[in-house]
């Protein structure tokens, strides 16, 4: 898998951060009838990006100064404890098998506002512990003390965890990795997410290569470095945040949400 | 996937920057393939060729030209071109020169043509030795006119130019060559790229999620280089 690490919190002005918070921004706004509070980040296959979407989304929200939960659902490969360097000797499995506290397992990492809770050890059951009463009590408690959850899983086409699971949350993330997922994997995985009623909103393209690629351009755009100098740097335009009823969200840079 | 009625030109441009290797690639082996070809399989081949003018016959009546007799003259043309061709000539072609050939490979190495609108046949011989290319035409030439007039009954053809050893070869034109395959190979690379991003169904653009999959796109993360 190709990790972009924690590209948000040790670069937060490179455009990769930038496209995280842009990201942050269209989760916002991408449901009016409800707030979304449960994320769910999953993809069609494995290596699509989903664990560093999780991380820096977690990450893009936490800096807005909201309290962020990042759970670390992939009970088959959990790569969230290794993104944040945490131990993963207890962990989500400990929750929903031993009925521990969540509190008690829970990680403060050095992103402010941001807690982990890591996988655990590897259970022999994922599917049927993530479709347990217990998680979903978990979630019904974190939802009271956090206000985003985001809820990082194995692949949809392989495994039924994220389906499972989706029943739980509030809105699901597909990620797709740029040359990587097709269109017959990706339409396959919103089938599978459709089928047990989830509200899918929308996709996430990772690794797009930063050339002039589909609607991708170069264009330079001035920052202030550390010491206010200013400074040309090199980035690409996103596409803009959704726009709703009209309402065109611009740069969400340093937007507070 | 790419590849619909809204690509953009830019769009084309840029798979051909992606792959322009395997496109240089794809010329350069067809280049040479040609070139080796060229200049080491093909043989070279020379061509020389007897002009022959069908006129009036010796023992005409008349000094005068009748415009109809030129009519006449030009239709059989085509008469004695297939004369030339038939094995009763090519026979005697082969008695001649003492060859060991059927008339049938005989026939390959020889075009018969009538020259555009005019009364005169070309007798085109073709073959890897320039001596005996010419020794044919002009073979086939003289057997052509003693048997036209016993076929015909007419004793009106002339010889206007006899074959001259011809000094350089007509094939293969190597430069000709190598230009047409190098043409072909590009185009075979191009098509080759085109059809590979044809065949790759895997998501590149935020409008094409948007457009088959009919979800929106929350994001594009560029990919991320760590330094």
């Amino acid at each position: 898998m190709r990790t972009t690490g924690l590209v948000t919190h040790a670069d937060p002005k490179s455009p990769v951060a930038e496209a995280y918070r842009i990201l942050r921004t269209n989760i916002e706004f991408s449901s009016t009838d409800r707030k979304i509070k449960v994320i769910l980040v999953t993809s069609s296959g494995p290596a699509e990006g989903k664990s560093t979407t999780a991380a820096n989304m977690a990450i893009a929200m936490a800096e807005a100064n909201r309290r962020v939960l990042l759970i670390d659902c992939d009970l088959r490969k959990p790569a969230i404890h290794r993104m944040f360097g945490l131990v993963n000797i207890k962990g989500l499995t400990n929750i929903l098998v031993e009925g521990l506290k969540y509190s008690d397992i829970t990680n403060v990492t050095e992103v402010e506002n941001l807690e982990v809770i890591t996988s655990g050890p590897k259970p022999p059951n994922p599917a049927e512990l993530l479709g347990s009463q217990r998680m979903k009590e978990l979630l019904d408690k974190v939802r009271e003390d956090y206000d985003v959850v985001i809820i990082d899983t194995p692949p949809v086409l392989p495994v039924t965890d994220a389906a499972v699971l989706s029943q739980y949350v509030d809105g699901v993330v597909l990620v797709a990795g740029y040359g990587l997922t097709t269109f017959e994997a990706a339409a396959q995985a919103k089938a599978s997410l459709q089928k047990v009623n989830a509200k899918i909103l929308g996709v996430v393209l990772n690794g797009v290569p930063t050339d002039r690629r589909g609607g991708y351009y170069y264009y330079y755009y001035y920052y202030y470095d550390e010491h206010g100098r200013k400074k040309k740097r090199r980035s690409s335009t996103m596409q803009q945040p959704i726009s709703m009823d009209g309402m065109s969200v611009s740069r969400s840079e340093g937007m507070n949400l | 996937m790419a590849l619909n009625e809204e690509m953009e030109l830019r769009d084309l441009f840029e798979i051909i920057r992606k792959r322009l290797g395997l496109i240089v690639l794809i010329t350069l082996i067809s280049l040479s393939i040609s070139a080796v070809v060229s200049f080491f399989l093909l043989d070279e081949v020379y061509e020389t060729s007897t002009t022959l003018m069908v006129g009036k016959t010796q023992n005409s009546q008349t000094n005068t030209i009748e415009y109809n007799d030129i009519l006449a003259n030009q239709k059989l043309v085509n008469t004695y071109s297939e004369i030339a061709k038939s094995d009763r000539v090519l026979d005697k072609v082969i008695e001649k020169l003492q060859l060991e050939l059927k008339p049938s490979d005989l026939r390959k190495k020889i075009t018969v043509a009538s020259v555009k609108e005019t009364e005169i046949i070309r007798i085109t011989v073709e073959d890897t030795d320039p001596g005996f290319a010419t020794d044919l035409a002009n073979a086939i030439a003289e057997v052509f006119m003693k048997e036209v007039v016993d076929i015909m009954k007419l004793d009106n053809v002339q010889v206007i130019d006899v074959a001259k050893v011809p000094e350089e070869p007509v094939k293969p034109k190597p430069l000709l060559n190598i230009a047409i395959a190098g043409v072909l190979g590009l185009m075979l690379g191009l098509g080759l790229v085109f059809l590979i991003e044809y065949l790759d169904n895997t998501i590149k653009m935020s409008e094409d999620i948007e457009r088959y999959l009919e979800l929106p796109v929350l994001g594009v993360i560029p990919m991320y280089e760590e330094q």
